[in-house]
Order: structure tokens, then sequence, then C-alpha cells
């Protein structure tokens, strides 16, 4: 059996996860394979999902386009070979040029990886914050013109004239793949998937070179700490970050942190996670480090501890 | 014990005496007769030798190996070794190419040396890491760019600085990750030693340095260690800047006057450690020089924030006798001020001929330097020079001297010369520890072309 390969790109914190959870629902018939890619080492996706039935290969440190991950990906494309599976999910990084796929398809195929069929990409875009991070990063540009599906999430927080605008501006990049307009990823996947075409692309080299990945902080975070100062800590660094996300225990209970664009949501959390662990990616490269802990001094009494 | 006395000057409590730290790399290997290369390669020989500056020298703190191209040699610049100095850095991967390297060049603990430091530094903290504190030293962020990038950094510093940022960015990941490695396998103290930093402008490092340093230090403060930011050549102008970054600590050599930098370092609650002068007490003086020295030095400066030690890494020929009495001086420092009370240093007089600077054929270029093979600074002002002749060819003539020969010695006295690298044309000062770029070198050339 031939599985298909379905890509899945957007920045961080536009809901791939969120898509991820919609698929495997969609498909719950099926057999499907995930593969996540990390930029942080420890995997938080992977394991806000991991309690469901599917197998899961993470790639950790950094994109599966970057050229000098491109081996581990197709290692973990040939291991999931042997779980005969229909569908393959890959839940790439926010950075992630998918502009390179034909030519891993073409690695695949010579390898006579001929159990895989490249289905195309879907990449959703974050409606709330699309302008900015648009002008910000080249690499969603090239993940639109990439793609066969294209989803406008998170339309709940704009006007339907403004959402008129984005679509234009899609459009005008990629007339060709389907544009959808969704609030929390929910749409018909299965009849999406069912006519999602894989256009002949000109097969670009991708412009996500070592050098534009991003750096990633992790803090251990396995004290008791206070919401009002967690608030205040996240506010002031959420400045410097494009997405902070993991678990810590607030005020006594575990919480899962997710922050976007300093638009910080802290919840309580139903996952049996034991490690406790913010996980930062950062706007402003390395100098992150000072940045954390200026702030953490300034907020918490523990010891900052970087991973 | 030794260890306690750095903790607790590093955490600013009071102490019954200046701690003391030896900075015994290469040097180390000549107290078991072994060559800089052999204790910079072999395990065995560098954990014996360490084990005998412990003995020896009764250091409080001391490091485990001192060479600044270790992270250099893994990323791909070739080394030129020798028998009595550490090696140089004698070709750049970025030298023709504006790259940053991709982040999976960032050295791993398998690779290189590394493996054979990290060994030393496990046994060696297991056998004297209780009572000796153990100092890791990392190649800083701006040396180990420039040794990647080669002399054209001084010149991308003027017209592309983004550039030079993002590649001490990389760096400063390099230093991060080293950092990881070493405090895992012992290390009490890490260093960044960047010895390059006195050779920009304050400007310069505040602009495109200065982040990636803080950076670092941070990172190694949410480890539970200590960080020392040790710099070579005259940094005075820096010391502010570099407190800024917020090391726990700043080592200096005898390019800085340490009573003035203290006051510095001081208004940050920063430890300074310093700065016996390498060449002139350490390896030509003699065992009084060095007792003198240090006895002078701390009836000079106050005792709080303060760590003796010699400028830095010390020539391997020092005399063992020097560094004795050094550390007799820093540890029994009232007896030893009786043993020197009299004592007058011999002046040697040694005669040196000038060139007639009025009537040269050509332009001469100078290069007056502790030693281009052995001190980073050096090799990128000596470098200035050697590009100069490679552009210029037979139209100009350059010569280094090394701070490394009584004659030189003479020569830099009879000369005037203040500092440490600097570069003379015609006989005139042009540049005092900046390094100049090769547009301002070039046209400074031409305008003593006759």
């Amino acid at each position: 059996m031939m599985a298909e390969l379905l890509l899945i790109t957007g920045f961080l914190g536009s809901g791939k996860t969120t898509l991820l959870k919609e698929l495997i629902e969609a498909f719950k018939t099926k057999k499907i394979g995930v593969v996540i890619n990390e930029f942080g080492e420890t995997g938080i996706d992977g394991r806000l999902i991991s309690h469901e039935n599917f197998d899961l290969v993470e790639i950790n440190n950094g994109s599966v386009f970057c050229s000098c991950l491109k081996d581990k990906f197709i290692d973990a494309l040939i291991e999931m070979t042997k779980y005969d599976l229909d569908y393959i999910f890959v839940e790439s990084t926010g950075l992630a040029d998918p502009s390179n796929m034909d030519s891993i398809s073409e690695i695949l195929s010579k390898q006579k990886m001929s159990k895989y069929k490249y289905k195309g990409s879907i990449c959703i875009i974050d409606a709330e914050y699309f302008e900015d991070l648009f002008d910000l990063l080249p690499a969603i540009e090239r993940q639109i013109v990439f793609s066969e599906l294209i989803i406008i999430n998170k339309a709940d927080t704009r006007t339907q004239d403004e959402l008129d605008e984005i679509s234009k501006k899609i459009v005008n990049l990629n007339s060709k793949a389907r544009l959808i307009i969704t609030t929390f990823c929910k749409a018909d996947y299965v009849a999406l998937l069912e006519d999602l075409y894989s256009a002949a692309h000109t097969v670009g080299e991708s412009i996500n070179t070592p050098e534009s990945r991003l750096k990633t902080v992790r803090l251990r975070v396995e004290e008791n700490y206070t919401m009002t100062a967690l608030n205040q800590f996240l506010k002031e660094i959420c400045q410097y970050t494009y997405r902070i996300k993991g678990f810590i225990q607030v005020d006594g209970e575990v919480c899962e942190i997710s922050v976007v664009n300093c638009t910080v949501n802290i919840n309580k959390s139903d996952s049996q996670t034991s490690i406790l662990e913010l996980v930062l990616i950062s706007s402003i490269g390395i100098s992150i480090l000072s940045r954390v802990a200026e702030m953490w001094n300034k907020y918490f009494d523990h010891t900052l501890q970087i991973i | 014990m030794g260890k306690d006395l750095i903790i607790k000057v590093m955490n600013h409590e009071t102490i019954d005496r200046v701690p003391w730290v030896p900075f015994a790399g290469v040097h180390a290997g000549k107290l078991k007769g072994f060559t800089a290369k052999e204790v910079l390669t072999d395990g065995q020989k560098l954990y014996e030798s360490l084990l005998e500056v412990n003995k020896l020298y009764k250091p409080d703190g001391m490091p485990v190996v001192f060479d600044l191209q270790i992270e250099a040699e893994i990323l791909g610049c070739d080394l030129l070794w020798a028998e009595d100095a550490p090696p140089s850095v004698n070709s750049h991967p970025l030298k023709d190419t504006k790259e940053i390297p991709c982040k999976c060049k960032i050295p791993e603990a398998k690779q290189g040396r590394i493996p054979m430091v990290l060994d030393v530094m496990k046994k060696l903290s297991a056998e004297i890491g209780n009572e000796t504190a153990l100092y890791g030293l990392i190649c800083g962020p701006f040396t180990l760019a420039s040794h990647l990038r080669g002399n054209s950094i001084f010149k991308d510093m003027i017209k592309d600085a983004k550039y030079v940022k993002e590649l001490v960015e990389f760096c400063a990941e390099v230093n991060i990750k080293m950092a990881e490695y070493y405090i895992d396998a012992g290390m009490d103290v890490i260093a960044i030693v960047d010895p390059l930093v006195s050779q920009v402008s304050s400007k310069h490092f505040h602009n495109i340095l200065a982040d990636s340093f803080e950076s670092v230090f941070s990172y190694i403060r949410s480890k539970g260690k200590f960080s020392s930011f040790f710099v070579c050549g005259d940094a005075t102008n820096q010391m502010e800047e570099m407190c800024l970054t917020k090391p726990d600590n700043i080592s200096i050599d005898e390019n800085v006057d340490i009573v003035k930098a203290k006051e510095t370092t001081d208004k940050y609650n920063i430890v300074i450690s310093g700065n016996i002068p390498l060449t002139t007490v350490m390896l030509h003086g003699n065992q009084q020089d060095n007792m003198k020295y240090v006895v002078d030095l701390l009836d000079s400066i106050t005792k709080d924030n303060l760590i003796l030690s010699p400028g830095c890494d010390m020539p391997y020929d020092v005399p063992i006798e020097n560094t004795i009495g050094a550390a007799m001086a820093v540890i029994n420092t009232a007896e030893t001020r009786e043993m020197v009370a009299n004592y007058q240093a011999v002046e040697e007089d040694i005669e040196v001929d000038l060139p007639d600077y009025d009537h040269l054929k050509k332009p001469l270029v100078e290069a007056f330097t502790l030693d281009s093979a052995t001190c980073a600074a050096c090799t990128y002002m000596w470098g200035a020079a050697q590009f100069a002749k490679e552009h210029f060819k037979d139209e100009i003539d350059i010569v280094e001297y090394k701070y490394t020969t009584k004659e030189n010695i003479a020569r830099c006295k009879k000369m005037g010369v203040t500092n440490l690298p600097s570069l003379y044309i015609n006989g005139k000062l042009k540049w005092k520890s900046i390094i100049p770029s090769e547009d301002e070198l070039f046209e400074e050339i031409k305008k003593n072309m006759n």
C-alpha cells in the first residue's frame, strides 16, 4: 500500500497542532503516521497529542527542510515504512520552507521509497497577525506559493473586509491552491483532501538555510509559580519572542502555557506530563538569554535554570 | 581551602587574603618536561602537568587548558603548532566567503580535542576539585569570529556590522555549548577569553559585541557557576562596557592600570584579576622581581573583589622559581615584604640600533608584539602588516619585534613603545592596540611613499 504524504506548514501559533488533531479525528479509521518537527529539543507538540493512537517520529533541532536535516527527515520516513500506513502527516516548524519538497520526493523515489506519494502541502495562515508576519518572514510567502490548500485560520479575530484583503493577497501569490477560511481549523478534511492535487511546481532551492533557524531557549520550571508573577514575566518577555510554549505549575496546578505575539494563554492542563519546561522561540537571536535572565530575576526568587 | 577563597571572593564576601590563580597553560608542561604541543594534545601528559602546577604553585584556582584554538580547529581553521607556545590559526574558512556557519557545525562533545579536555577536567575535578577551583577556558566569540573570518573582520566591522554581529552571535552559541560541556565536566568558573576585544573601539564593542557576551554570561550564571571575562591588551577604554555585560570577574593584563580599572569594576561590584607582567617580570625577571612586584601591587590596591594572577597565559619558559616567588608573595605577603624590602631590580643595558627613519628608501612597517604566535591580538596586528606586504610587495618592508627577547624589550624601550601590539610606520606610532582596517593601513603606507 502506498502512504500519502501531506505537509502542514504555517507560522508558529497559527494552528498547526490544532489542524493535526482535526486531521487525526477526520481520518480516525485510517492508519496514520505523524512526523513532528520541533525547534525546541523537547517535543511539546508531541506531548500535547501523545495520547492519540498513532506513531510519532519527532525531528528536533530545526526544520525538516533545513539542508542539514534533510537526511534525518528521510530517515524518519524510511522508519515509517515499517508500519504500512495510509497517511503520513508532517507538521513542520513555523519557518519551514516547502519549496524543496518536490526535490525531497525525488530523493525518496530514487531511494526506492515508492511507498510514499506526496499529496501536497497545507499552509495555515494566522489571520490575526498575517500582515505583520508576512512582511517580516520570507518563508511565509514561500509556504503560500508552494501549497495546495491554504487555510486562513483564526477568522474570528478579523472583520470580513479584512479577511477579503488577506485572501486577495494570497490568491495573487498562488491562484491554483484551494483557499478556505476557518476558526479553530474546523473543516471537512476528508472531502478537502479527496481532490487535493499536487501541482507541478518548479523545484526551488529552499531559502530555509541553516542560519535562518531560530534560537530556542528551554527553561526548567520545576518550582511552583504564582499566577501574577508568571503573567507579568510572560507579558514582558514575550516582546522578544515569536512563541512561548510549555507546562508549568501555577498556584499548585500544572498549566499549559501558550504565548503568540504577546497573547498569553495559561490553561489548566489535562495532559499527563511530568516534564515542567518552558520553550521560548526568540525573535532577537541569542540576546534572548540576557533578557530572560533580567526578567526572571525581576519576577521570581527561584534560580533561573536554562537547559 | 583555596577553592573556598575563590567562591567567597566571587560572592563578594570578606576574606583573609587575596586569592591566587596562576594561568599556567602550556607552561604547565614545562614542569614535567613536556612540550606545549604534548600537553595540548595528550590528556595524560596534561593531567600530570596540572597536578604538578597544583603542587608547586599552590593555586586557589587554576585553568585546565589554555588554548584559544580548540573551537577554531573544529570549525575548520588550520593550526600551526609550536613546541613552546599554543598553536596559532593560519587559515580562515570564511576568508573569501561571507557566510554564517550552519548551527549544525557547533562543536559536539566528541569532536576535535574536546574529549581529551573533558576527560582531563573530570579526572582533575575528582582529584583536586574539592580544594582548588577549576577554570574552563573558552575562546571568546569575537576572537573566534576573527579566527573564522581572518583580518577582514576589522573591515567588516566598519562596512558590514550586521554580518559581524551575526557571526559573533554564532560564536556565542559555540561558547554556550562549550560552557555546557565544561560545567558538566566539573568546572567551577567558566572564562570567556577574548583578547581581541581590546583591539576595537568601545563603540564597536557596545554596538556589535556586547549582546553576545552578556548572553553567554547570563547562561553561565543560570547554571550556578561563575563567569569570567579575560581580555589581553590595552582594554582601558573597554572596562566600563565590559562591566555592563555582567560577568562575575574580569581579568586583565599589564597593559591596563589595575588600580584605576578596579575603581570601575568596584563600581559594578565585579571581581578583577591581574596583572603580573608576563614578559618583563615573569619571563625575564628573577624571583625577587616577581615577589617585589606582587607585594607592591598588593600594597597599592584595595583587597576586596580582587584575585592576583598573571596578566594572561604564562609563557612556556617562565622560570619555575619566579612563579613560586609570586605565589609566596600572595600567600605570605607580610613575610615576603620583609624579604624584598631592600631589593633593587637589576637594569640590563643592551644596545640596539634604530633604523635611520628619515632616510629610508621605502616605507618601513614595524609591528611590536608580545608574540604573534601566541597572542591573538598580536597575530592580527602582524597579519595586517603581512597583508600590506602581499599587496605592496617590494615597495615596502615589514618587520615584527616580539617582546620575548631582551634585545626587543630594549628596542621597545628605546622607541618608547607603551602598548603591545603597536604598529609603527617609518618610526612613528600609527596604531596602538587598535588593529587598522586594510583601507586605513594602505592609505597611511601610501602617504609615506616617495
